[in-house]
């Protein structure tokens, strides 16, 4: 797996909270139009990863290559204008806005006025919000959000709140998404839907996606490559078969109730 | 010149350096106890330029933006990285800090006993058209994507980092602006009163534009300038009721506090919409084209 050069390649990412190392040596290829899943028991450094991936936090050591380049150390903002997304485990919207402006903020950094600009009123600026405007809609209404574009994201409910997240981490058209726990607090028909909705999203935009996710079922039906972390060091990885039939995952993990 | 008038100048340029709290309080959610010094480094830099050395007044306007908004920099560049609540006090020693420099260098300002014999160049007309401009350019400065995100750097910075927001950029230039526009204040003062003194500056003149913003909203353009306005013009016409008035000042000020924390106007804001006077044009109530999803259509929302 790990020969072929990917949209993503993590080499031997480590990270340590004071004595506690979160992740240990972790490898990790993602090619183009790939979606992978990192699974695990809680406390096993999932989103210690993304956190890593997407510069929240600096890693100790190891390399993150995106599109053959070595983002490891660079601040959020940059990673995330090289085109990485994602949403967190517990939804971060920005609750004084509407979810509209929630979704413009995604080319806020694309825009090509300042702020000398926008004080003045320059007529650029008023060109360039109509634009991001007509593609925050769009995002919207492919979520199922358009009629709820102008309520302030605090007072929606969760599941809605959730799709707000996902809306604005697409807007900015990643190549790569990062999914933390999106089924987190969804019912079982909430996750059904949001199962499809994923690999409808996945289909139609050609983007890679890594997954985290507490549940079997949407791991084991949305993805292509399954890294199975524990105590922050990947104990197995493969497709979803080889991951159900692992003796060591299964004994680690997935238990007796997993078949 | 009349008394209405003349407080009503006094209101007009306390609002616009109120305004230099507002962008950086109602946007960042940052607190500046110095912001009151910008407004006087911009009184004495005017005043000085005026005076001392001869320059025209309105290059000395000018000055006084350019020095406060050079000095702001240097300020917000090494604080701005550091943690809210010592950002406050950061700013706190700097506004202190100002000020015993005007109170020292005695040669050049007067020290504590003033900077008097500045002449009376600031018009009421000039007053007002400053206020309006100071509240045109902060209106399409929140009206872009800067008030949005700094909106999302106020909530949630991290995630405003995540969206490729550079929240300390973005709080390096709302510092910026708010600092020139409240020295621009501070410079109008200084040619409207003819004299300024350095206890006209401190730290608790910061915290009373703090309360002015929040007692209005700070997420209301509308509700920081009558807030500003109505709470600089509050004393002078509360006079009537001689040593009670600090006490009606308080009182009304916890009453909004206690009954409408989100401050008198919440997000409310003036504008022909709101007023019903102007159909809502682009924006709200509009359909996007081609999608029919105002009509349910949504599929995923049921």
């Amino acid at each position: 797996m790990s020969e072929g050069q990917g949209l993503l390649e993590v080499k031997s990412l480590s990270k340590r909270f004071g004595g506690v190392t979160a992740v240990e040596d972790f490898n990790a290829v993602v090619r183009d139009n790939h979606l992978v899943g990192i699974i695990g028991p809680n406390g096993a450094g999932k989103t210690t990863i993304l956190n890593l991936l997407s510069g929240v936090y600096p890693c100790n050591s190891g390399e993150v290559v995106f599109e053959g380049r070595n983002v490891a150390g660079l601040k959020s903002y940059e990673i995330g204008r090289l085109g990485v997304a994602r949403t967190f485990q517990n939804i971060r919207l920005f609750e004084d806005m509407n979810v509209l402006d929630n979704v413009r903020t995604a080319y806020s950094w694309r825009a090509r006025y300042g702020l000398l600009q926008a004080m003045v009123g320059w007529k650029g600026v008023n060109i360039f919000e109509r634009a991001v405007e007509e593609k925050a809609l769009h995002w919207l209404d492919k979520v199922g959000l358009y009629k709820h574009r102008h309520e302030y994201t605090g007072s929606l409910p969760y599941g809605l709140q959730r799709r707000v997240e996902l809306a604005r981490a697409l807007a900015g058209e990643p190549k790569l998404l990062l999914l933390d726990e999106p089924a987190a607090g969804l019912n079982p028909a909430e996750v059904r839907e949001l199962i499809e909705f994923i690999q409808k999203l996945f289909d139609e935009l050609g983007l890679s996606i890594i997954l985290i996710e507490h549940r079997m079922e949407v791991v084991m039906r949305l993805c292509h490559w399954i890294y199975v972390q524990d105590f922050g060091r990947t104990i197995g990885q493969g497709t979803p078969e080889q991951i159900r039939k692992d003796p060591v995952v299964i004994k680690a993990y997935l238990g007796e109730e997993f078949e | 010149m009349s008394y209405f008038i003349t407080v009503g100048v006094f209101t007009a340029i306390t609002t616009l350096g109120v305004l230099g709290t507002f962008v950086l309080t109602g946007l960042t959610g940052l607190f500046s106890l110095g912001q009151a010094a910008f407004m006087g480094l911009g009184a004495y830099v005017a005043a000085l330029a005026v005076v001392t050395f001869h320059v025209p007044f309105p290059l000395a306007l000018v000055l006084a933006v350019v020095v406060a908004v050079g000095v702001g920099y240097v300020i917000g560049f090494t604080t701005l990285k550091i943690r809210q609540d010592f950002f406050a006090l950061a700013t706190f020693g700097f506004g202190e800090a100002v000020r015993a420099v005007m109170n020292e260098s005695v040669k050049w300002t007067g020290g504590a006993m003033g900077f008097a014999g500045v002449p009376r160049l600031t018009t009421p007309l000039l007053a007002l058209v400053s206020l309006v401009a100071g509240i045109w350019l902060v209106r399409n400065v929140r009206g872009s994507k800067f008030g949005r995100d700094c909106l999302a750097v106020r909530t949630d910075e991290l995630a405003a980092e995540v969206m490729g927001i550079n929240a300390f950029d973005h709080k390096l230039k709302v510092f910026l602006l708010g600092a020139g526009l409240s020295a621009f204040a501070g410079a109008l003062m200084a040619f409207f009163t003819t004299y300024v003194e350095p206890a006209m500056f401190g730290w608790m003149q910061s915290a009373v534009w703090i309360i002015m913003v929040f007692f209005g909203g700070r997420d209301s353009l509308t509700g920081a300038i009558v807030g500003a306005a109505s709470l600089s013009a509050l004393p002078e016409i509360l006079r009537f009721a001689s040593q009670w008035r600090v006490a009606i000042y308080t009182l009304i000020i916890l009453l909004i506090i206690n009954f409408r924390p989100a401050g008198l106007f919440g997000r409310w804001e003036l504008s022909f919409e709101t007023l019903g006077l102007k159909r809502s044009g682009p924006g709200p109530g509009r359909r996007l084209p081609g999608h029919a999803a105002e009509k349910g259509g949504a599929g995923a929302d049921e």
